[in-house]
C-alpha cells in the first residue's frame, strides 16, 4: 500500500490496479442534482463495465454541497443559503459542505475488484473492496499533486500527524477548515479537499479545487451563535498559486496526461477521451432519471 | 494483528456476530474493519423495529472522508440500536467488540448461520 508522502511513480500504481481501462471526461457546467446524479451514475457504470472515469466538471450556479452525513440543518442558515442565492444539494460522499464558486471539481469512478493482493485467502470481496478503495484515494491524491505540478502548482501531501489533520464528526465546521491525512496542501493551507462513498464493487471519489478562497462567505452561512473552528488553517486558491487560472480542459489535460504515463507504466492504453459534444451521450447513458430525482430531493438534501 | 476473538462469529465483509442462546445477536464490525477504515466520525444506524434478509445493507459508516455500507450478517428484526454511537463514534474505533457495538437483531432463524465463518476462518480470510 502506497504511504502518504511516497512521491514515486509507484505511488499511483493502485490506478492502474483497480482497471487498465480508463476515460477522461469534461462536461460542460450542470446543476448540483445533476452533477451528484451523474457522478453516481458514473460509479454504477465503473461497476457494470469496469472502466474507470476522471471526470472534469463545475457547477451551473453556486452551489452549497453538504457531506452524507453531514448535520446541515443544525450548522448552516437555510435562509442566508437562499438570500446569496446559492443552490444547496448533499453528496453521496462524505465530509463537510463545499462551495461550488469559482472552483474545479473532479471526481473519480472505479470497479473495485475482488482480488486482494494481501490476502492468503486469495479472494476476499470486503477486504479487497476496503483495502482498495482506500489505496485509491492515496493515489488520486498523487494523480492530482502531480497533474498540478504540470501547471506550475508546487502543493504537497498532507501528513496525518499535524493538528489540521484531526479528525472530526461531519457536523463542525466546513470542509476546507481541516486537511485530512493526504490530501493536497500548499504551505500547510488546505488546496483540494476530497471524499469517497464505497459501495458493493465500486467507489466514487470527488473533490473540490478552488480557485478562489469561500472562507468568509461560507462562515457567514453558519447558523447564528455557531462557534469558529478552534484551529482553522487558511484555505489555498488557484488563483493566488499561478499566474494565469486554467480552464477544467487544461486541469483534465494535466492530469489526464500523468493518467496515461501511469497506464503506460502498467503497459495499458491511454485513457479514452470522451470528445466535447459526446459528452451528452454518456451523461444521459449514465444517467437515470431515479438518481436525478434522488439529489433534487429536499427531503435527501435536508435529511439532518 | 488485529484482535479475532474466539467466541464470535464473522463474515467475509467483517461485520462479527456475538449470539446469545435466546436468538439475539449482537452485531458490529471487527477490530481489524475499524482499522481499515481509520477514525470513524459517523455511523448510520436502522430504526428499531426494521427486519433485513442476510447480506442486506443496514446501515453506513463513516470514517474521515470514506462512507462505507454495513451488510447484515443475519436475517431478522432489529431489538436495538446502539444509540451511544451517534455521540461517541469512536467507540468503534476504541472498542469494536464492547461499547462499540452497533445493533442487535432477533434471528429470524437462530439456526441459520450458513453466511457466518469461525474465527480461524476469518483470520485467514484477512491474511493473518
Amino acid at each position: 500500500m502506497a504511504l502518504a508522502g511516497d512521491r514515486h511513480a509507484s505511488s499511483l500504481a493502485p490506478l492502474t490496479q483497480v482497471t487498465p481501462r480508463w476515460a477522461v471526461l469534461v462536461t460542460p457546467p450542470l446543476s448540483g442534482a445533476d452533477n451528484m446524479a451523474l457522478d453516481h451514475a458514473l460509479m454504477l457504470r465503473a461497476a457494470r463495465t469496469g472502466e474507470a472515469t476522471l471526470r472534469i466538471y463545475t457547477w451551473r450556479t453556486p452551489t452549497l454541497s453538504f457531506g452524507r452525513h453531514e448535520a446541515a440543518i443544525a450548522m448552516y442558515d437555510r435562509a442566508a443559503i437562499e438570500a446569496e442565492g446559492l443552490a444547496v444539494v448533499r453528496r453521496p460522499t462524505g465530509g463537510r459542505a463545499v462551495l461550488h464558486d469559482d472552483e474545479i471539481t473532479y471526481s473519480v469512478t472505479a470497479p473495485l475488484s475482488a482480488e486482494h493482493p494481501g490476502s492468503s485467502s486469495g479472494g476476499a470481496p470486503g477486504v479487497a473492496r476496503r483495502a482498495h478503495a482506500r489505496a485509491l484515494y492515496t493515489a488520486i491524491n498523487h494523480l492530482l499533486l502531480q497533474g498540478l505540478a504540470r501547471l506550475g502548482v508546487a502543493a504537497e501531501i498532507a501528513s496525518g500527524d499535524s493538528a489540521a489533520t484531526r479528525p472530526r464528526s461531519p457536523g463542525t465546521g466546513p470542509c476546507f477548515d481541516a486537511a485530512s491525512e493526504g490530501e493536497l496542501v500548499v504551505g500547510g493551507r488546505k488546496l483540494i479537499g476530497s471524499a469517497q462513498w464505497r459501495e458493493d464493487g465500486a467507489v466514487l471519489q470527488h473533490g473540490s479545487m478552488l480557485i478562489s478562497s469561500h472562507r468568509a462567505r461560507l462562515a457567514a452561512l453558519s447558523a447564528r451563535g455557531l462557534p469558529v473552528p478552534a484551529i482553522p488553517i487558511p484555505t489555498a486558491a488557484l488563483r493566488e498559486l499561478l499566474p494565469r487560472v486554467p480552464s477544467p480542459g487544461e486541469v483534465a489535460a494535466a492530469i489526464g496526461a500523468v493518467l496515461d504515463d501511469a497506464l503506460a507504466t502498467a503497459g495499458a492504453p491511454a485513457a479514452r477521451v470522451i470528445p466535447p459534444g459526446d459528452e451528452t451521450d454518456a451523461m444521459t447513458a449514465a444517467m437515470s432519471a431515479a438518481l436525478r430525482d434522488r439529489y433534487e430531493d429536499e427531503a435527501w438534501t435536508w435529511r439532518r | 494483528m488485529p484482535n479475532i476473538p474466539q467466541d464470535l462469529s464473522y463474515t467475509t465483509d467483517h461485520e462479527y456476530v456475538r449470539l446469545s442462546p435466546d436468538g439475539i445477536a449482537q452485531i458490529g464490525i471487527t477490530d481489524f474493519a475499524q482499522g481499515e477504515l481509520g477514525d470513524i466520525v459517523y455511523v448510520e444506524l436502522p430504526r428499531v423495529g426494521t427486519k433485513f434478509a442476510a447480506r442486506d445493507v443496514f446501515g453506513t459508516v463513516e470514517a474521515v472522508k470514506a462512507v462505507s455500507e454495513l451488510f447484515c450478517p443475519i436475517a431478522g428484526e432489529v431489538t436495538a440500536i446502539n444509540e451511544r454511537l451517534d455521540k461517541e463514534p469512536a467507540l468503534v474505533n476504541s472498542d469494536p467488540y464492547g461499547a462499540g457495538w452497533m445493533l442487535k437483531v432477533r434471528a429470524a432463524d437462530p439456526a441459520a448461520r450458513d453466511s457466518l465463518i469461525s474465527p480461524a476462518e476469518y483470520a485467514k480470510h484477512i491474511g493473518g
